[in-house]
């Protein structure tokens, strides 16, 4: 990343030392056609030499999704190599950089991971757009900078987040704690670091009593995913049309095991509750998907 | 931005590292970025601008492509594309390098993502030794270090030979 080797250039077409010599590419070009290509691809070019050995790690994309990257075909077996051998690859790839170019971050760290090694997360990502996090394992995750933040989609449970312009809060089951949790963290006075999970519940049936400005100014679209109709998940729902002030999409996907289960009616029933409850924002759309 | 409106015959002369002097249209310039700038940072476009890195053969080509898109109006977006496409057919890699290079240098950012996608697009699918053979790349690893890397980075590797 010298400075001097940014300079270099592919020799004039009259040289019949390889004119095609990608190498010579500058760093910047390099990652920008990597991140052209899926992040596996990208990862496997740094078989090419010496010059392509971490380039994956400087793209603008980082992808570390276990399942996708160690069982693509669905099947799986979790062995305690895999499960290091991916910690290994994650730790790297975020050694390798500083935050400043990341725009898009996908991390997954379910609860497989929970006897691995013990970590805290730090977000610091000025020009982050996207961010997936599936955490359920690190002791404490810290967003600090965040401005450029577009699409968050979170499921955690010990979130701390500042702002953002759309959030998707993808729930494990028992639903409405992890949402919950995360809503509780974006809030800007209400953060929160709970480390027991029995406290879940206070902090949820605590809810504030005055809007968090400074959120509700911003969001504009929410998705709350596998819906099952518990009191709290829909408590927390109209919270957010009662409060949120710019919100046009609230998307709410049922859990798709709701026929199952016998719950399909009840949920119809809640629906229409849900479409009759205030909003604060006219141009609010709900779309409850069964 | 009234400025360049007002000055809209206005022409530069942007000079390659051959030595090649052309003469451009100042709102087909300002598809560069780099050129807006030094525009907006009062640098007189009564002046030669030199380019040092991008040759004549590739400045020309990097011109034809700003012209295309400047003088395009916003509705004829599929001609664009389809002119777009057709710009970078059967160009050989040594030209798509220079154009990829100049595009960067330049910070023309639709020139810059169309070259990167279709070198992105040779690289995809194909085993590690044609791209180093298409690229020129020359394996500088010894045997342990590359079987090392392919070990750090086993999962992305499964499937492939």
């Amino acid at each position: 990343m010298s400075g001097s080797e940014n300079e270099r250039r592919p020799k004039r077409s009259n040289s019949c030392d390889g004119q095609e010599k990608i190498s010579y590419l500058p760093e910047a070009v390099l990652c920008h056609i990597l991140s052209r290509i899926s992040f596996k691809e990208a990862v496997r070019t740094s078989i090419l030499g010496t010059r392509w050995k971490d380039l994956w790690a400087v793209m603008p994309n980082l992808e570390f999704d276990f399942k996708s990257m160690y069982y693509p075909n669905g099947r799986r077996s979790d062995s305690k190599e895999k499960l290091n051998e991916y910690m290994n690859f994650v730790e790297r790839g975020l050694i390798l950089r500083d935050g400043l170019n990341i725009k898009k971050f996908v991390l997954s760290l379910s609860s497989e991971f929970k006897d691995c090694r013990r970590h805290k997360i730090v977000v610091d990502t000025p020009n982050l757009e996207y961010l997936k996090l599936c955490d359920h394992v690190s002791e404490a995750i810290l967003f600090n900078n965040l401005p450029y933040l577009v699409e968050a989609d979170l499921d955690v449970q010990l979130p701390h987040m500042k702002v953002a312009d759309s959030l998707k809060f993808h729930n494990p089951y028992p639903v409405s704690i992890a949402s919950w949790m995360a809503l509780n963290n974006v809030l800007p006075n209400g953060l929160v670091d709970v480390k027991n999970p029995d406290d879940y519940d206070r902090q949820f049936r605590s809810m504030p009593s005055e809007v968090p400005e400074c959120l509700f100014m911003c969001l504009k679209s929410i998705e709350i995913c596998k819906f099952v109709g518990k009191a709290d998940e829909v408590k927390l729902i109209k919270y957010f049309l009662k409060n949120a002030t710019v919100l046009v999409n609230m998307t709410i996907r049922c859990h798709c095991l709701n026929v199952v289960w016998n719950i399909r009616e009840k949920l119809l029933v809640i629906q229409d509750e849900l479409c009759k409850s205030p909003r604060r924002s006219s141009a609010c759309q709900i779309k409850f998907i069964v | 931005m009234a400025s360049s409106i007002e000055n809209n015959n206005e022409k530069l002369t942007l000079k390659s590292s051959d030595g090649e002097e052309f003469l451009v249209e100042k709102h087909v310039a300002l598809q560069s970025t780099l050129l807006q700038n030094m525009l907006d940072s009062d640098c007189s476009s009564a002046d030669v601008i030199p380019l040092p890195k991008i040759d004549a053969r590739t400045l020309a080509l990097v011109l034809g492509y700003c012209k295309k898109h400047a003088d395009a109006s916003s509705s004829k977006q599929g001609e664009l594309n389809s002119f777009d496409s057709e710009f970078l057919k059967d160009m050989d890699m040594g030209a798509l390098f220079n154009l990829v290079l100049a595009a960067n240098f330049m910070e023309i950012k639709g020139l810059l993502d169309i070259a990167a996608q279709k070198i992105a697009d040779t690289i995809k699918d194909k085993p590690h030794q044609e791209v180093r053979e298409i690229f020129h790349v020359e394996n500088d690893y010894t045997p342990e270090e590359e079987a090392a890397v392919r070990e750090e980075n086993r999962w992305a590797f499964e499937g492939f030979p």
